[in-house]
This record gives C-alpha cells, sequence and structure tokens, in this order.
C-alpha cells in the first residue's frame, strides 16, 4: 500500500503522516515512512528525536559535499539514509537535494519518482511530501492508493486542500482522504464542509497535548496516546488498514 | 513572493522521466518538464533559456528576455524602498534561488524541536556570500524563556519575538489580515516593535 501525505505548510502533514506509519507498523505491516520534505523533520514526529533526525540529514549532506558514495538503487537509499523508528517503522530521508546526479537513485530523480519505483508488495509506505501542490502535479501518471490531504480550517490551507482534491481527482491518482487538523468548534467544521461538501473529512480537533509534545520534540503517540487529536489519526489509521488490505 | 527565476538548460529533457537538468547561475537542479511536455512543440534544448519555479519548467524564454529578467533582480532597488519576500517554508529556496538578492533575512522559529532544527540549519545563511544580516523571530511564544532558549539553541541573534495569539488562528480562518482583524493586539504590536529594531539595525551600520 502506497499512502502520500500532501498539503499546505503547517498543516499538519508531519504530524498525520508519523500517526500513520506507527499505527500500521503496530499491526504488523512492514511499514517505510519516506521523508521526502527538503527540511526534513518527520524524524522528530516518529519519535526518533532530534540526535537522530539530524544525522539522517548530515549522511544526506555528506553525498552533497561528495564526501560519501552516492546510493545505487532505491534499496540502498532506504538502507543508506534511514534508521529504524519505533513500531518497526523504516524512516529514509529522500528530500531533494541539490547538485543531483542525472538518473542517480539517491539524488537524480524525485521523491515522487522514487515513490512510484518502490515494490512494496504486502507492505505500506508513507510518503510525507513538501508542502504545496508540486507534488500532486509531478506524481500524475503513477497511481498510489491512497492520498491523504491534510487541511486546517484557514482560508488558505482550505483553498490549497480544494485544489489538490480536485487535482487528485482529474488524475485518478488514488483513493482521496481528506484529514481537517486543528478543528476548534462548529464554525471550523462548517468552513470545511462549505469547501469540500462532497467529501467526508476526518475531523481532528485543536489539542494542546500536540502542541506539548512538537515543543519537547516528542512523537505525539508516545506524549499524549490519549488526546483527542491523536485519537482521531489513529482511527484512520486502523479505517485505512481495512479498507486496503495487504 | 513567488517569482520564476531564468535557468539555461544544460541536458537534453528527459521525455520518459519528464525531466531536465538547468542551471541556475551555477546552480544545478533536476526540475520538472511535465508542465512543457503537454504542448511537444516547445520542447527547450541544451542552452535554451526557461523559466523555472519551485522545481517546474513553466516556459521558455528568449536569450534577451531572460538577461533582461536576471538584470532586472540585480537591479531591484534598494534605496527607499523596502521589498519583504515571503519565501517558502523550509531550507531550500533562501540558498539556493534568493539568496543573493535579500541583504537581510529573517528567520522566523517556533519554539518547538522541529522548528528549531530548521532555525539551525537556517543559521548557515550568515555565511552565505555577501554575508546577509540574518536575524531571528521566534513566533507563538507561550513560556517567559521561549525566545532565550530558541536563540540559544539556533544561535542566531534575537531581533523580536511575536507571542501566541489565538486572533491569529481567527484572522485565518476568515482570510483576513491580522493587521486588519485586531489592529491593536499583541502580534501587530510585536511586529511594529521588531520593525524598529530592524531600522534600529540597518540605520546603526
Amino acid at each position: 500500500m502506497k499512502i502520500a501525505v500532501v498539503g499546505k505548510g503547517g498543516s499538519g502533514k508531519t504530524t498525520t503522516a508519523a500517526v500513520l506509519a506507527r499505527v500500521l507498523a503496530r499491526q504488523g505491516r512492514r511499514t517505510l515512512a519516506l521523508d521526502c520534505d527538503s527540511n526534513p523533520n518527520l524524524g522528530i514526529s516518529l519519535g526518533l528525536g532530534e540526535e537522530i533526525t539530524e544525522r539522517l540529514i548530515a549522511v544526506r549532506d555528506a553525498v552533497i559535499a561528495g564526501e560519501e558514495q552516492h546510493a545505487a538503487s532505491a534499496d540502498e537509499v532506504v538502507q543508506r539514509f534511514g534508521a529504524d523508528a519505533l513500531d518497526g517503522v523504516r524512516l529514509a530521508v529522500v528530500s531533494a537535494i541539490e547538485h543531483p546526479h542525472p538518473g542517480c537513485p539517491c539524488c537524480g530523480i524525485s521523491p515522487e519518482q522514487l515513490l512510484r519505483e518502490l515494490v512494496m508488495e504486502e507492505g505500506v509506505v508513507v510518503a510525507d511530501f513538501e508542502a504545496g501542490l508540486g507534488t500532486v502535479m509531478r506524481l500524475a501518471g503513477c497511481p498510489v492508493d491512497v492520498v491523504v490531504v491534510v487541511v486546517e480550517p484557514t482560508a488558505k490551507s482550505l483553498e490549497v486542500g480544494r485544489r489538490a482534491a480536485d487535482l487528485v481527482a482529474e488524475t485518478s491518482l488514488g483513493r482521496l482522504v481528506l484529514v481537517a487538523n486543528r478543528v476548534r468548534d462548529k464554525d471550523d467544521v462548517a468552513r470545511i464542509t462549505a469547501v469540500f461538501a462532497d467529501l467526508e473529512p476526518v475531523l481532528v480537533p485543536d489539542d494542546e497535548a500536540i502542541v506539548e509534545a512538537e515543543r519537547n520534540g516528542l512523537a505525539p503517540l508516545d506524549a499524549a496516546p490519549d488526546s483527542a487529536a491523536v485519537r482521531a489519526l489513529v482511527g484512520l489509521a486502523e479505517g485505512l488498514s481495512v479498507a486496503v488490505p495487504g | 513572493m513567488c517569482l520564476g527565476i531564468p535557468a539555461r538548460v544544460v541536458e537534453p529533457v528527459d521525455t520518459d522521466q519528464q525531466t531536465v537538468l538547468v542551471d541556475n547561475r551555477g546552480h544545478v537542479q533536476r526540475v520538472s518538464a511535465a508542465l512543457l511536455l503537454t504542448d511537444s512543440h516547445t520542447v527547450p534544448q541544451p542552452g535554451d533559456w526557461v523559466v523555472v519555479h519551485l522545481g517546474f519548467v513553466l516556459s521558455r524564454m528568449d536569450d534577451a528576455e531572460a538577461r533582461s529578467v536576471l538584470a532586472s533582480l540585480d537591479d531591484l532597488p534598494a534605496e527607499g524602498w523596502s521589498i519583504v519576500g515571503d519565501l517558502p517554508g523550509g531550507t531550500k529556496q533562501p540558498f539556493m534561488t534568493w539568496g543573493r538578492y535579500a541583504e537581510t533575512f529573517l528567520v522566523v522559529v517556533e519554539p518547538t524541536a522541529a522548528s528549531i532544527l530548521t532555525g539551525r540549519r537556517l543559521a548557515r545563511l550568515t555565511g552565505m556570500e555577501g554575508a546577509p544580516r540574518v536575524g531571528l523571530v521566534v513566533n507563538r511564544v507561550r513560556e517567559a524563556d521561549d525566545a532565550e532558549r530558541v536563540a540559544h539553541r539556533t544561535g542566531l541573534p534575537l531581533l523580536g519575538s511575536v507571542p501566541f495569539d489565538p486572533a491569529v488562528a481567527t484572522a485565518d480562518r476568515r482570510g483576513v489580515a491580522i493587521l486588519d482583524h485586531d489592529p491593536t493586539g499583541p502580534t501587530p504590536e510585536a511586529v511594529s516593535s521588531l520593525v524598529e529594531s530592524l531600522r534600529a539595525e540597518v540605520e546603526s551600520k
């Protein structure tokens, strides 16, 4: 199963991707979390801590600096630019780098192309993409199983989310799941349903427990497993697992 | 502000992967040609100029036009004008295309682990060609020591801080500027004092 997580910057993509990956791994699936952001932070949300998150960036930087060999295959990318996270999730940092070697599996192809090339079979890959609509355009022609569009109830975020959702539908990219983060009240719900009358969004309440976890550099799943926001995301992950077996 | 930047094609377009390698004044990057290839008559050749925006080739550009755009960027007025560029999130854009046009970088960090990590990466801007001024703005401050703590951990000089302000979330939900929504609230006040610090800093040089 291939899951792409997209949306406007700051909407909660990384938090969403991290919870999805760990919950799917807990269900016994081989799970790969791909950090496709050129400013990679997924490690922190997965609970790997700052040190390991930074070390993964350093390995990537060493390739840019010519101090490390490039990886020769997609599998080697996952091995060399990755680390084992909790619950058996494998994290790999595959963000675009400066001065790519054309065609090189570790830097000369886009994260979207890498996602296309990965053969998952029984396993799951959760790809946390760069903010904005570029990813959805670049993924066109290589469908995934699920595209998670993450929004918050602000005017700008909903507009970007709407365009992303339309593009996903137009290009038949995959099953569309809308996650609305930081929902405060029924006015927020009304804002979301006004823009997405055609979809049934997963509503994630605005939750101080997430803010607190992020301030402390902890995975929300570890720091606040019983918070309303984490429970909503866990529910989404369990739903996906049932909907797309294998 | 998000503009396309002229760049020169280095290698023939990879029509299978729909990508092309381009050179933006020494910065070579692989970008998507997917938007361009919808019209097969416009496939650019090595040496041709194209307009690149956030990893995509938007269109072709002729030689004279490309040189003129690059010249205008060099000529952006610095005297008597304040030009504020809101760059995309993350660490890529300041170092790549926009770095050489800015005199001052305001690195906006919130007191979360991920944001501090990003701020630390952006602290390297100080070492860039032209030695731009780089200052820290700590946003969504909740605890008394948040600003100092972020300054210490990023190694950036603190220029200002903005408190956590629920009015910002309300303004964003309504799609209005915080300056119009709550003109005398804590955020406009904090940003005004940031502007004063910045002006003092610029004038002291």
